[in-house]
């Protein structure tokens, strides 16, 4: 119940509003020095009430006193001068008097005031009565009855006011021990007071102390993180503050702002990276393209020359009758333009097949029909646009090292088929086959001669070359596969390349 | 991880806890100052209390005061008797704040319609007359020891002074060798106000005892030397003077109250006249009990005080009840020597 109380409290205080903590943090001491203000009022109040009471029984005994006398003064103006007013005075002093004696005690208690008390009020019965014969005697001109009856009151007279006197004696000597008592309570409370007001002022300033630092302490450091941040600094760190006051609010708004601007730097670099990563793969595309180009250039010194001079040759084959040479130079000339045309674009599938059909024709020429060649092709990926001049330098590879120096009959064969993620680009031939290693270096780009474009009869363009546009044209790894079943057993060339139906690539 | 979370926990609420610690140290520092104050304040400056047992009857106590140690014991006792009567007795000469002479205090006694009167002191014919009109106005009184014969007292306690005489005179014979002298001078320190007749009666008392027990030998010679009695000073005055006035002391010194037996034996002392005289005191207290067992004093009468101040109550509440009572209550006497003081100084040391 109580930590259910004190949970309460503290959510209600962390969401009370900055002003709300302040007002409580000034009006607290300011509170608590009022009450000690209070404090000190009651207690010096008190104590002036006490001294009033104590002394209050020797105001009343001096006025009884001051009664007596005017009851012994008028009864002698009245037995001087007889006069009517000393007369009405006496009667008035006497019953002043008799109110006066009512008030002392009339209780047979031990107390030693009390005794002393009876025995006034006893005299002054005394006293009284014989005050009124004395006057009752003037009165009566009885002359020597109220002389001796004066006499007698005289001395009665005489002996109240030692009476009266002794008990105001009495009670004085009780009341100034009191007073001594009350003045060291007195200086006890001043001291009390002072301690405990210097107490409570350093008990306020701590307090007023830690309550601003820690209403602050939140604020200074807001500041320095700001600080930090405008120096580009975003990796700082606030302590979230619960609670829902104004500090509170602004510094978890900020820590949610840095985080943002954190994230949104982030993203902006790592698009900036993937950038700079494409046009990285765009510059050692071109570089290869150029190198493509380089060696055709190197090759053919003028392939434009050669065009005209291959289609002279073809014309005058024409002219002679000679269609065999005259389609032979006609598909050089066609093969050499795809090379010089598509070097730095990309192709269809189809313009690819028939740069290896126009290849293997020539190559056919050359070798006399050694070369089977039989190709497979699935039509509905014949328009997917891959990189030119990757086909040609495969079939050319199949040709150099595969078949060429076998004995038995040379096939090679291309098929294009898909699945649904990718479309294969097989060449198969039944030549020399490949090692594992061989595989791999020219798979790794170590290739030697395999991989390697500088060959007597290529033209140019070498299988690492034909790998790497792979990848970088499909941003993927896992382009090529080759597979070879040993020695005389033929290879075949896979180019793996992804596949989506109206997208491509 | 989840200490790190408590830990900012801890930190956020630490204005929170701040003020919850301020505020029960605030309230504790309150409450403490609170409880000292009314701590302090307690007894102080309050109404001196009462004591508001109802007493049923009210006597008064005068007594000559220049024999403070002997009628204090003496108004102790009779006080002791008092309360177990619920009787208040009121010794006027300390509660009025002027000096009163006993006459005057006697009239304020009776004035106060008081129900009674114990009278320790000087008899004379003014107090005579005081105590008849007390008498006449209701109000019973009782006289200690020194009787006034010529008054309508109702009841005299204490020794008589024919007793007395003798129990003095005993005490002489035991230390005189009467062989020795041919007749042993006495001194007997009297009051100045004592009569005539009371003085002689001492006198007669003991010569009778010695006429008794020692009819061979010649009865010492008694003389009295009368002593201002006004207050303690005058006493010790007269006594001292009479030390230098007197070259030849006399045999024996009888004192017929302490006052009078202290000042002797202080001036016998401060004289160096130590052996030159015998003194018989009256009372005892610790300097005649020391004085006795120097032998600087031989032996002191000592009256029984609490008998005499229970006594005197007593007779006052039967008198009130019964309207009479005894004329004379006799008071036992003891006679301490040098053994006795001895035996009473040990017991002292030993409580």
């Amino acid at each position: 119940m109580k930590n259910k109380l004190n949970s309460k409290l503290e959510t209600k205080w962390n969401n009370a509003s900055i002003r709300s903590k302040l007002l409580l943090a000034f009006l607290l001491p300011m509170v608590l020095i009022l009450i000690m203000n209070v404090y000190v009022y009651i207690g010096v109040n008190t104590m002036i009430t006490r001294i009033d009471e104590i002394y209050e029984m020797n105001v009343s005994l001096n006025e009884l006193s001051e009664e007596l006398t005017a009851v012994q003064t008028s009864m002698k103006e009245y037995l001087e001068n007889k006069s009517s007013v000393a007369l009405q005075d006496f009667y008035k002093a006497d019953q002043n008097y008799r109110n006066g004696i009512d008030k002392l005690g009339r209780n047979n208690t031990h107390d030693e005031r009390y005794i002393m008390e009876q025995n006034i009020i006893s005299q002054s019965e005394n006293y009284l009565k014989m005050a009124g014969e004395t006057i009752q005697a003037k009165r009566g001109r009885n002359v020597e009855k109220y002389k001796s009856c004066f006499e007698e009151s005289e001395i009665l007279y005489s002996d109240l006011q030692s009476c009266i006197y002794s008990l105001n004696n009495a009670h004085f000597k009780i009341n100034t021990d009191n007073y001594f008592k009350l003045l060291t309570t007195l200086r006890y409370m001043e001291i009390a007071s002072l301690v405990i007001l210097v107490f409570i002022g350093v008990f306020n300033i701590v307090i007023l102390y830690l309550l601003t630092k820690s209403m602050t302490k939140p604020l200074i450091e807001l500041s320095s993180a700001a600080n930090e941040v405008a120096t580009g600094n975003f990796e700082v760190e606030l302590e979230p503050l619960e609670g829902e006051d104004e500090i509170s609010v602004v510094s978890n708004a900020f820590t949610k702002m840095v985080d943002s601007i954190q994230v949104y730097i982030h993203e902006i670099r790592e698009s900036m990276h993937r950038e700079s990563e494409l046009k990285e793969h765009e510059l050692v595309m071109e570089s290869r393209m150029k190198e493509v180009e380089l060696r055709n250039l190197q090759a053919q010194i003028n392939p434009h020359f050669l065009f005209n001079t291959l289609n002279a040759g073809a014309q005058l084959a024409m002219m002679e009758g000679a269609d065999k040479t005259t389609e032979f130079i006609q598909n050089m000339a066609d093969f050499f333009r795809y090379n010089i045309k598509k070097i730095n674009m990309d192709a269809t599938v189809a313009e690819e097949v028939e740069l290896v059909d126009k290849y293997i024709y020539i190559i056919n020429v050359r070798f006399t029909g050694e070369i089977n060649y039989s190709k497979e092709v699935d039509e509905t990926v014949t328009h997917i646009r891959v990189p030119s001049m990757i086909l040609q330098p495969i079939v050319e590879n199949a040709i150099n090292y595969g078949v060429r120096n076998i004995d038995w009959e040379k096939h090679i064969d291309l098929r294009i088929t898909k699945d649904e993620e990718l479309v294969y680009l097989s060449i198969k031939d039944n030549g020399s086959g490949m090692s594992k290693e061989a595989i791999d270096k020219v798979l790794t780009g170590h290739g030697g001669e395999i991989a390697d474009s500088q060959t007597k009869d290529s033209n140019g363009v070498g299988l690492a070359n034909v790998i790497e546009r792979l990848q970088i044209f499909t941003g993927r790894q896992d382009v090529m596969e080759i597979r070879s079943e040993g020695e005389g057993k033929g290879t075949e060339f896979i180019i793996k390349i992804p596949y989506m139906e109206g997208v491509h690539v | 991880m989840e200490e790190e979370k408590k830990e900012k926990k801890a930190y956020t609420n630490k204005a929170y806890h701040i003020i919850v610690v301020g505020v029960i140290s605030m309230v504790f520092v309150a409450v403490v100052a609170a409880l000292l104050f009314i701590f302090m304040m307690g007894d102080f400056g309050k109404k001196a209390e009462r004591d508001e047992s109802i007493y049923s009857s009210h006597y008064v106590f005068i007594s000559d005061d220049d024999d403070e140690d002997f009628w204090n014991s003496v108004y102790e006792a009779a006080c002791r008797e008092a309360d177990a009567q619920n009787i208040y007795i009121e010794k006027l000469s300390d509660s009025l704040g002027v000096r009163f002479s006993n006459e005057d205090i006697f009239r304020v006694a009776i004035n106060s319609s008081v129900d009674g009167i114990i009278y320790g002191g000087t008899a004379d014919e003014k107090i005579a007359t005081l105590i008849d009109d007390a008498v006449n106005a209701g109000i019973g009184v009782v006289v200690l020891q020194n009787d006034i014969e010529n008054s309508s007292r109702q009841s005299f306690i204490g020794v008589n002074n024919y007793e007395l005489g003798q129990v003095y005179a005993s005490q002489m014979a035991r230390f005189i060798d009467l062989s020795e002298y041919n007749t042993p001078t006495v001194k007997v320190f009297i009051n100045e106000q004592t009569s005539e007749g009371a003085a002689n009666v001492i006198s007669i008392a003991i010569e009778d005892y010695f006429t008794e027990n020692y009819p061979n030998y010649n009865a010492p010679e008694v003389e009295f030397e009368r002593v201002d009695s006004q207050d303690v000073f005058s006493v010790e005055e007269d006594i001292r003077t009479f030390f230098l006035d007197t070259k030849d002391l006399p045999d024996i010194i009888l004192c017929l109250n302490s006052a009078y037996t202290q000042c002797t034996y202080q001036a016998v002392v401060d004289y160096n006249r130590v052996g030159e005289t015998r003194i018989i005191g009256y009372f005892i207290n610790d300097t005649i009990l020391d004085a006795i067992d120097k032998q600087i004093i031989y032996s002191t009468i000592s009256v029984d005080t609490d008998q005499m101040g229970s006594s005197s109550v007593l007779s006052l509440k039967e008198y009130e009840e019964l309207g009479y009572t005894s004329s004379y209550v006799s008071v036992s006497t003891n006679v301490i020597g040098q053994d006795e003081a001895r035996e009473l100084l040990e017991d002292q040391d030993e409580e």
